[in-house]
């Protein structure tokens, strides 16, 4: 797989060469697909989870475990799945907010904003974004979710 | 981020190994890891701001997690209800530097550092065990089988569902390991005599395995070879772990279960089948897999119960054929001279027989052949079978000399 043309590319190169695979990728063609977002400004919106700053790692060990996955933005396919997700989240984590975001966001994914993984059982799929990809400027707030 | 009232303590957290994370999004928001001595921890993640990522820690028994995850009591029962009576909070950086340790008392707790009354288990765990620690730890290669499925919880599983899994994969590693050894040694054959004692060394311990412990998440069982690895380079200990893992994924692929028939032989096959057959009929998934932080090699696969019935379908379709011609000296003791079928024994003490046809040739001189003479015949014998099937011997007759009575 060609991955010259994804924002992490160096990154996942590296992850590639330690001998890991990427998953089944495809790419999107104008589908809906929502996020969680901060509603204020914040420097982890849109951020891939191992971008985030501070990255949520508990030992040293932990940084030499890496999957392409972290290089990758998270997504469902239906505003109900995303939702149910979170509600699970919220009851086992009452601060959730704080980690991943307080609000539901929207956008339309098409083929120049990157590769798509498969969604899987819960709606969740990962979005491998490619340089020139901008959420931010894409994805709207549709709705607070504390 | 709050200011917790507590005791500060220092607690190396870097030194745990982690099993696996419970709940993951975008990064762990629950772990579970443990210590050297077998202590359980959780990591549940509260809070947060721009420096530091904070988790309250808690010492648990293995029997709350597994209740958890079954959806039979809470995770708001496990953060209040503590073991020891009290948590450990630490603050963790980008850096993972741990900063304000402290000891908390559940009173002192907020209340949103507390998961919510009815917060059940709605997640799939990661599953992912950190055997590159492990394999640092030990300074070894570290053989990982991970067992899940029916009635297989997280950590433990029913005796008479797991004491059958050990013989069954030491007798594949065994098998296998008799014919690995055979094909190094044939490789390595005209090297100097001691580099070869020294090549049958190595490969006895680096295809033996001890027993270090057992882990949680589901059940694993955790192995390294008996020899102490010395170098940074591959050894045969990882080629060996590689050759197991290529078996345990032959049964997907016909032609890969050939590969592994040429290779080796199919006692080895007729092991990995008895395997497979065990965890179809007791409905397991068993993942294997190997890692060495010195050599960097890692090798994993999944056997899924799902996948077992198609992988005997695949063992039970290949057939092993091969050919040989055998000499015998013997008699025949039935003879059809129509059909051609024949009965010849070995008058050599060898116990040999067999039941055939006379090739067309032989059958038109049947008539020549008599019942009280000894002859060598030369019979083309064709041998199949399938994996957990007998031999099927196709016995054809192509020559029949008369002994005379001097010899």
């Amino acid at each position: 797989m060609n991955i010259e043309s994804f924002k992490y590319k160096s990154e996942i190169r590296t992850l590639l060469d330690m001998g890991l695979e990427m998953p089944l990728l495809t790419n999107p063609k104008k589908i809906p697909a929502y996020r969680f977002v901060f509603s204020t400004s914040n420097i982890n919106n849109h951020k891939p989870a191992y971008i985030q700053k501070p990255q949520r790692i508990i030992t040293d060990r932990d940084k030499k475990r890496l999957n392409t996955s972290g290089y990758a933005l998270s997504c469902f396919d239906k505003e109900a799945n995303a939702i149910q997700k979170y509600e699970s989240l919220k009851k086992n984590i009452k601060n959730i907010h704080r980690a991943i975001g307080d609000s539901l966001s929207k956008g339309v994914l098409d083929i120049n904003d990157g590769m798509v993984t498969k969604i899987n059982n819960e709606g969740h799929f990962d979005l491998y974004e490619f340089a020139k990809c901008n959420l931010s400027s894409k994805f709207v707030i549709e709705k607070e979710l504390i | 981020m709050k200011t917790i009232t507590g005791f500060n303590i220092s607690f190396d957290f870097g030194k745990l190994i982690k099993i696996t994370d419970l709940i993951y999004y975008d990064g762990p928001l629950l772990s579970h890891y443990v210590s050297e001595k077998g202590d359980n921890y959780l990591f549940y993640w509260v809070d947060s701001d721009n420096e530091y990522n904070r988790w309250i820690v808690i010492r648990c028994n293995i029997l709350s997690i597994q209740k958890y995850l079954d959806k039979a009591a809470t995770l708001y029962s496990i953060i209040t209800q503590p073991n020891d009576g009290f948590v450990y909070m630490v603050d963790i950086d980008n850096q993972v530097t741990y900063h304000h340790t402290k000891l908390i008392q559940i009173k002192n707790l907020p209340e949103d550092y507390k998961p919510a009354e009815d917060s059940y288990y709605t997640f799939e765990s990661q599953d992912d065990i950190d055997l590159l620690a492990l394999s640092q730890k030990y300074s070894s290669g570290i053989l990982e089988l991970h067992i899940k499925g029916k009635d297989v919880r997280y950590g433990s599983m029913p005796l008479q569902k797991f004491a059958p899994i050990i013989p069954q994969v030491e007798n594949i590693r065994k098998a296998l390991s008799n014919k690995y050894m055979k094909l190094i040694k044939e490789k390595k054959k005209d090297a100097d005599q001691n580099v070869k004692q020294q090549i049958e060394q190595e490969l006895r311990l680096d295809t033996q395995y001890e027993f270090l412990c057992s882990m949680v998440g589901s059940i694993r069982i955790i192995l390294k070879p008996i020899n102490t690895q010395t170098s940074f380079s591959t050894s045969f200990s990882d080629d060996f772990a590689k050759e197991m893992i290529n078996l345990f994924k032959s049964g997907y692929k016909k032609d890969d279960i050939k590969q592994i028939s040429d290779s080796y032989d199919k006692s080895v096959l007729k092991k990995y089948n008895d395997f497979i057959y065990y965890l179809n009929t007791e409905e397991l998934s068993m993942g294997i897999q190997w890692c060495n932080a010195n050599s960097s090699t890692s090798y994993k696969h999944e056997i899924e119960y799902t996948d077992t019935k198609k992988i005997l379908t695949n063992l039970s379709d290949i057939e092993f054929d091969k050919s040989e011609k055998l000499k015998i000296r013997g008699r025949f003791y039935s003879l059809n001279i129509k059909t051609g079928n024949y009965c010849f024994e070995s008058t050599e003490g060898d116990d040999l027989k067999s039941f055939g046809l006379l090739d067309e040739t032989r059958k038109k001189i049947a008539l020549l052949i008599s019942f009280n003479k000894v002859y060598d015949v030369t019979i083309e014998r064709k041998t199949t079978q399938q994996i957990a099937e007998k031999i099927k011997n196709n016995d054809t007759l192509i020559s029949f000399i008369e002994v005379s009575e001097e010899n």
